[in-house]
């Protein structure tokens, strides 16, 4: 909850500061514009999907191999976070008719929740099951960008024109994990029965910031003399490396929490069991003790990526 | 007035040297009592942390007794004395069974247990102490709300019964007691252990050996609350690597040697040869059918016999024909219930108050951990109904236990001497249980083993590795009971022969060593560089052959153990020269005819 107020308010400050500008601007009408756009990015921040990528092949070799010759399933579809909704507001200060300099701020958040079941079990003389699940595990993505641009528009007709554009700024972004998991596993037998919980929460945070680099193109079309609306693809280019951040973990039976505060990177798990073996890479914050050496390397939160906007913008 | 000041004063002074809590003078006195075991934190894993299995075992209260060596106790080593099970309690096992001071004798006839002056006991050479595992014998645990038969009922999960938290209880005993009594704390310490027994043995060296690998994510168990206290023993023992990492081969130092009787080691392969060996023509089942005229089916030849059977179904198949010639396992020349027995026979006794003093040496009645009052969190019984099928998942070292077993464990017990002077207690409290049935299930019904943490006794490779791992530093002397089928000792040399990665070797040699009156010994040939921190290549393993026993060695042939063991550390050198012959000669004139005292 701590991390959402804390992001409204940052987008909240950035949006007054805008406001703030707005007597300057006025002073030289038609020459400014703003502009407000929504829309959605397509990204793929590996290194945090990797967060859901490892629980899968955990439970590949933990549970599904394991079990493989009980009866069972387990959809064991981990969600990524692949898009972000972005929202922004934007001035521009026209030059010529033909260029201009903007200034704008944007947010942007995705947040991806699931409830995952997976189930095995084997019946003959005798019983046991073996059930996990996690409810929820949560992935969340947010942050803002502050970035100055310059554009060029090509007139296509009498009220539509092409424009490209490139901005570069400051981005800062946050995310949020959150698995609560439990596995039953139970067992039966004439009069035996033997029944047990293990589970827990596992929550980590990170948050950095970075360069962030746009490439745009749009198309603009103006509904009168002042109003109009503009459809925008772009390119943005964002990879936030040194992301910091604190974890927390409870189990069942062993009360308490522990947290701890770290540096996230990406550290390397291999598993040898005695049905299997399986390297897995694990982004994480934790590197006490034994796991230092480990590391394999930085944990880099991408953000780069196409992206569609709609928007409209206001002449003054 | 002046002289009752200082009548005062020199009694304060008297008190202050003889006092109980003393520990100066403390280590002379023999002791009985509890060590307290708080909540722990541990973890087992397979490389990957946050997919741990976490967990706490229950506070709990650890009976042990120590008993002073003979003579000038400070400059003797600590003998510690532990039996199997798991669940099976050292009170009528091996602190009755003629090692400590006073013994227990039983009356073939009778069946009745009698307290005798032990003309064998260990104290000629050493001090000795006994202890009792988590809730079994006079030990008990501790948890909020235990008449809530659910939250009760899940104490008996992998939290407090797997082999790495049993060992770790003992270690943690163990250094608190040589903690609370400095004058022995750097003395050298012996392991003395019986059948399961052995597991906890070699699990309790390998965390005191290697024990860094507790901590550091080495090894599947994971207790650095554990590995902090060694350290702290360490450090006081070793004071030339205070906080720093001691190196296994100066561990061995205070703990070089261990005394392994009809032990668990490496029990899949243990059972895998001895089914062969039981099972192949001419064996003694063969020399059993003849004796007693009621032949022996092989499981192959058994009309139910499956295609593929594991040693534990051929066991069984042997555990059926010795019950049906009325033979006892754990000592096959004798009729069946003679091994039980002698346990039920002690623990009879164990549960009179006199009795108990008498053999602990100690007023129990001096014991405040003992009375009802201080138990009101103490549990010791899962079920308050009869749920005697529960037993048949037993971790057990022998045959699962029959109903007749099992209605004495679940019945209530007859505790009235001990009820009269420490007050009753709840339904699911008792002083003492010689063999706790609900410890056993619990090793092989658990967490752990539900999520196939490879930690069972009954099928690792584990436990045969660290072993010999543990031996590579430790001298190691083995029992071979000519009369034992549960732990079919002469197995031994080719099931350690199966752990390849560490053995080229091993042969087992029935002559040697020279001289020897009970030859056998087992010579090891090491991989090289198969032992972290050794350059080892050979080891002998002392493995003398006990004509006249069964499981429990002690309790048949118990001048002839304590012998063999003398001259065994004698050779290893483990006393100074004089010391030992001391020893040595004191036992040799000891009157061997029994003297009851009870």
């Amino acid at each position: 909850m701590k991390k959402a107020i804390s992001f409204k308010h940052r987008i909240t400050a950035a949006l007054v500061c805008s406001v703030l500008l707005l007597p300057a601007l006025l002073i030289g009408a038609d020459r400014f514009q703003i502009e407000l756009y929504g829309g959605i990015s397509f990204i793929n921040p590996k290194d945090l999907n990797l967060l859901s990528k490892a629980e899968q092949q955990y439970n590949d070799i933990y549970f599904i191999e394991r079990l493989r010759h009980y009866n069972g399933y387990f959809v064991n579809d981990f969600p990524e976070i692949r898009e972000m909704i972005p929202a922004g507001l934007r001035f521009r200060y026209w030059v010529t008719k033909k260029l201009s300099f903007s200034l704008g701020a944007e947010g942007f958040i995705q947040k991806k929740k699931l409830s995952l079941e997976g189930s095995f079990g084997y019946s003959s003389t005798t019983s046991e099951n073996h059930i996990k699940k996690y409810d929820p595990y949560q992935l969340e993505l947010s942050g803002y960008a502050l970035m100055g641009g310059v554009h060029y528009r090509m007139p296509v007709g009498n009220k539509t024109d092409i424009e490209a554009g490139a901005a570069a700024g400051w981005a800062k972004a946050e995310f949020d994990f959150s698995s609560h998991w439990s596995y039953t596993a139970s067992y039966q037998e004439t009069s035996v029965s033997y029944s047990s919980t293990d589970g827990g929460v596992l929550e980590g945070d990170g948050s950095g910031n970075g360069f962030m680099a746009q490439g745009m193109l749009r198309l603009n079309r103006m509904l009168g003399r002042r109003l109009g609306f503009f459809v925008e693809t772009a390119y943005t280019y964002c990879r936030i490396k040194s992301i910091d951040g604190s974890g927390r973990e409870s189990r069942i039976g062993t009360p308490g929490e522990m947290s701890w505060e770290g540096t996230w990177g990406i550290k390397r798990e291999e598993v040898r069991v005695l049905w299997g073996e399986k390297d897995i890479s694990v982004p994480t914050n934790y590197w006490e003790g034994w796991n230092s050496t480990q590391r394999e390397r930085d944990f880099v939160l991408d953000l780069s990526g196409f992206r569609l906007v709609l928007g409209f913008c206001i002449r003054l | 007035m002046k002289k009752i000041i200082w009548i005062l004063i020199l009694s304060m002074w008297i008190a202050f040297w003889v006092g109980p809590g003393n520990s100066l003078i403390a280590q002379s006195q023999p002791e009985a009592g509890f060590c307290f075991l708080e909540e722990n934190d541990f973890y087992f894993h397979t490389n990957s942390y946050f997919n741990r299995l976490a967990l706490r075992s229950s506070p709990s209260r650890i009976w042990r007794v120590y008993q002073p060596a003979d003579n000038d106790p400070a400059s003797k080593p600590l003998f510690v004395f532990f039996n199997g099970g798991p669940g099976g309690a050292t009170s009528p096992g091996l602190f009755s069974a003629n090692t400590g001071r006073n013994a227990v004798s039983v009356n073939p006839q009778t069946d009745e247990g009698s307290i005798i002056i032990n003309p064998h006991s260990w104290t000629r050479i050493g001090n000795l102490l006994h202890i009792d595992s988590r809730t079994a014998g006079f030990s008990y645990s501790l948890m909020d709300n235990p008449q809530d038969d659910t939250l009760r009922q899940a104490e008996w999960d992998a939290h407090n019964y797997n082999c790495f938290i049993d060992g770790a209880d003992f270690v943690r005993v163990l250094l608190r007691f040589l903690s609370d009594n400095p004058t022995i704390q750097k003395n050298p310490v012996v392991l003395v252990v019986e059948s399961y027994g052995g597991i906890r043995s070699l699990v309790m060296l390998h965390l005191l050996l290697y024990y860094q690998d507790y901590a550091n994510g080495k090894a599947i168990y994971q207790d650095p609350a554990l590995v902090q206290e060694i350290q702290v023993h360490y450090n006081i023992v070793f004071p030339q690597y205070a906080g720093k990492a001691v190196p296994s081969s100066v561990i061995a130092e205070q703990f070089r040697h261990q005394v392994l009787i009809q032990p668990a080691i490496t029990r899949y392969y243990q059972r895998m040869v001895a089914v062969e060996m039981l099972e192949a023509q001419r064996s003694i089942l063969d020399e059993l059918a003849e004796e007693t005229d009621v032949p022996y089916v092989r499981y192959k030849d058994q009309p139910w016999a499956i295609e593929n059977p594991t040693p534990y179904n051929i066991m069984n198949n042997i555990y059926d024909y010795l019950d049906n010639i009325d033979r006892d396992p754990y000592f096959y020349s004798k009729p069946e219930g003679f091994f039980n027995g002698y346990f039920d026979a002690a623990g009879e006794l164990l549960t009179h108050y006199d009795a108990l003093c008498l053999m602990t040496g100690v007023d129990v009645a001096g014991i405040p951990e003992l009375y009802s009052s201080a138990r009101q969190k103490a549990y010791k019984i899962k079920f308050l109904e009869d749920y005697s099928s529960q037993a048949n998942l037993s971790a057990l070292m022998g045959p699962a236990p029959k109903a007749s077993d099992l209605s004495s464990f679940f019945s209530p017990c007859t505790e009235e001497d001990m009820a009269s002077i420490f007050g009753m207690l709840q339904p699911w409290d008792r002083y003492f249980l010689d063999l706790n049935y609900d410890v056993s299930t619990a090793f092989s019904l658990n967490m752990a083993v539900m999520q196939w943490y490879n930690i069972q006794y009954g099928y690792s490779e584990r436990y045969g590795e660290m072993f010999l791992e543990n031996v590579a530093f430790v001298e190691t002397f083995i029992t071979n009971a000519a009369y034992d089928i549960v732990v079919y000792s002469p197995s031994l040399p080719d099931a350690l022969a199966f752990h390849a990665s560490k053995l080229n070797r091993s042969t087992h040699d029935t002559d040697g060593p020279p001289q020897a009156e009970r030859p056998g010994q087992i010579l090891l040939e090491y991989k090289p560089g198969s032992v972290p921190g050794s350059s080892v290549t050979i080891r002998t393993i002392r493995f003398p052959l006990y004509t006249k026993s069964g499981h429990a060695v002690t309790m048949t042939e118990p001048g002839e153990i304590l012998e063999d063991v003398i001259v065994w550390l004698e050779k290893t050198g483990f006393f100074a020269e004089t010391q030992m012959r001391h020893a040595h000669d004191s036992h040799q004139g000891v009157i061997n005819e029994e003297s009851h005292i009870l």
